[in-house]
């Protein structure tokens, strides 16, 4: 039986080492499937998951991540991509890339963010946009451009065709360009 | 944008939606010897409520460019038992016109798969194109509810419409009539009239609901949405078939409602997704539509005293009244037919012109029914359009859905009114397939 998040969080603060068993027990599985979706490769992504729990203990405390999961996805994410980047002379053939490259494809233009503030506003564009979808189409872009997961794995996930969420994210990439564009971040 | 620019933009998103996405489970679906929807495609489905007080006679003339008729005789009688509700107090017939032609077929089950054409602008019908208006500064948004116009009340003017051909990417606007719907607060809904039909459009403004009875009267909700079956699946023979049932006294949940008046909304129940919503709370699922409000949905009463509506709408009244809803709804209950959003009819293709389809059912009912050929008119764009992507032709296995307060007029040819989408079936290990 998984145990709860503030029970882990509290064997953190005791410092001991059961709390990374724990988080191990409750979340390994997933934290593993976004670091794979990433890296393309299982030990890169069992590396980097190891990390990532190692990154966990060393900032809490005095942290106290609330929700525990979306604070661990973060990390996973965050070290996967800079692992990728690290790896980029070998082949590029991982769901990071596709995904990426497709909305890279969607939204290119010459324009480029040059400003922490024209950053921020990139912030809040992005938010924005998220907030005027609905669910379904939320959890497919996050999904898709957030944790580069699979057409295969959201349309499972979702119980709809693959070519319905290819169809859905490539309006959506429509739409996103269309948000940016009014807001001046395309020309 | 750069490609650094575009990593700015996945790392910006924020936490509330990483969570969203991370900890989205699907809802299970069960099928077995019934006849199951799967997924409904945002462009084709229309999904059109009527209250079940009782049978349905209204064919929807309107998509062939006649007006409906009404009728408002709750005495008046035909071979199939239909007449028109004044107004939508109780539970409805399980046996209209349409529901009895569509339960003549075999053990076949229906599989829909999503479906993702990208109809042209001209291609969608007004309802589909226009999917928001401002009002009063507030965006109501199209939910593609039909409603019948008895429902219709005063008129609140001329206002603006908003859609976005997502082919062309271009905003399209235009101005079309908005109504009150009668006994309904224009502050939840309004009706606006798109083409020869009125749909029914919901605020996106939180209107603030203190109590249950503030909540009730808004939407005139005892009077325009009866409470009184439920759903659930139940083990039988190592699977799980999905049952329905009617309570015996169909006014028992609004009487024991109208006891709690005051009980309180509340707010972060309801801002939590159905689905994770019922996964925490063991409940009762009522299952309900009303024409006047556009609702097709689940009403639940949780044993830990929560009432929630299918808007997500949730108020505590307490666990003594819930659970004597749930304890009466268990052991007063009968078994009612499963009644459905829409209706299908299938048949092989005899006739294809200009004008209308035929399609000959004999090769597919149960044995003992006797066949009918329909007629199908071309004189919308959803039927025009099915065909031209379809590939429709003689000998072809045509899936016709309909609304489920749709009509077949016997005098005529057996043409189907109400008609929301067609397509081409297959037949795969003797079930019915349609592919997108």
């Amino acid at each position: 039986m998984d145990l709860e998040d503030s029970k882990i969080i509290e064997l953190f603060f005791e410092r001991s080492e059961q709390a990374i068993i724990e988080l191990s027990d409750k979340y390994g599985k997933r934290c593993t499937a976004i670091a794979s979706n990433i890296l393309n490769d299982l030990r890169d992504a069992e590396e980097c998951v190891n990390d990532a729990y190692l990154a966990v203990w060393n900032s809490v405390p005095p942290e106290k991540p609330n929700p525990l999961l979306t604070y661990l996805c973060k990390i996973v994410r965050n070290l996967a991509i800079k692992r990728y980047r690290a790896n980029t002379a070998k082949k590029r053939n991982s769901h990071y890339d596709i995904a990426f490259d497709e909305l890279c494809e969607a939204l290119k233009s010459k324009e480029n963010i040059e400003t922490e503030l024209e950053e921020k506003r990139l912030s809040a564009a992005i938010n924005s946009f998220l907030e005027s979808l609905d669910k379904e189409n939320r959890i497919i872009f996050v999904r898709r451009y957030y944790f580069s997961e699979s057409i295969s794995d959201i349309a499972l996930l979702l119980g709809i065709s693959n070519h319905a969420v290819s169809v859905k994210l490539s309006r959506l990439r429509e739409r996103l360009k269309k948000r940016l564009t009014k807001e001046g971040f395309i020309l | 944008m750069k490609k650094e620019d575009i990593e700015i933009l996945t790392d910006s998103i924020c936490d509330k939606y990483i969570e969203e996405a991370v900890n989205y489970k699907q809802a299970k679906r069960y099928s077995k010897k019934r006849i199951i929807l799967i997924a409904a495609a945002c462009l084709l489905c229309v999904c059109i409520v009527i209250p079940i007080s009782l049978h349905t006679l209204y064919p929807n003339k309107a998509e062939s460019g006649e007006q409906p008729p009404e009728s408002n005789n709750p005495s008046e009688e035909a071979s199939y038992d239909y007449s028109y509700p004044e107004n939508i107090a109780t539970e409805g017939s399980d046996s209209t016109n349409i529901s009895l032609y569509s339960s003549r077929y075999g053990d076949e089950e229906l599989y829909r798969s999503e479906v993702a054409y990208e109809y042209s602008w001209d291609e969608r019908e007004l309802y589909e194109q226009y999917e928001r208006l401002v009002y009063n500064g507030v965006q109501y948004n199209n939910i593609r509810r039909g409603i019948v116009e008895s429902y219709i009340g005063a008129t609140l003017g001329t206002h603006s419409f908003y859609g976005w051909d997502y082919i062309t990417g271009l905003d399209a606007s235009t101005e079309f009539e908005i109504f009150e719907i009668k006994g309904v607060s224009s502050k939840y809904r309004v009706a606006a009239k798109l083409g020869n039909n009125y749909y029914c459009f919901v605020s996106t403004s939180k209107v603030p609901n203190s109590t249950l009875g503030e909540y009730i009267n808004a939407l005139n909700l005892n009077e325009n949405m009866p409470i009184s079956r439920f759903s659930r699946y139940e083990l039988e023979n190592d699977s799980l078939e999905l049952r329905t049932y009617k309570i015996h006294d169909e006014e028992f949940v609004w009487k024991r409602l109208f006891e709690c008046l005051n009980a309180p909304y509340v707010e972060e129940m309801s801002v939590e997704s159905t689905w994770d919503w019922s996964n925490k709370h063991s409940s009762i699922s009522f299952k309900v539509r009303s024409m006047p409000l556009g609702i097709w949905g689940t009403v639940f009463v949780s044993n830990d005293g929560y009432l929630r509506f299918s808007d997500g709408t949730t108020f505590n009244i307490g666990k003594v009244k819930a659970n004597e809803i749930i304890d009466y709804a268990e052991n007063n209950r009968s078994p009612a037919k499963h009644i459905f959003n829409t209706y299908w009819l299938y048949g092989y293709i005899t006739e294809i012109t200009d004008e209308y389809i035929l399609f000959d059912d004999t090769r597919l009912i149960r044995e003992g029914e006797e066949g009918v050929i329909y007629r199908v008119n071309i004189d919308c764009n959803v039927v025009k359009r099915a065909i031209k992507y379809e590939n429709l032709k003689e000998g072809s296995l045509l899936v016709v859905f309909v609304n489920y307060y749709g009509y077949i007029d016997e005098e005529n040819q057996n043409t189907v009114y109400g008609v929301n989408d067609i397509a081409r079936g297959h037949i795969s290990d003797g079930d019915i397939i349609v592919y997108e």
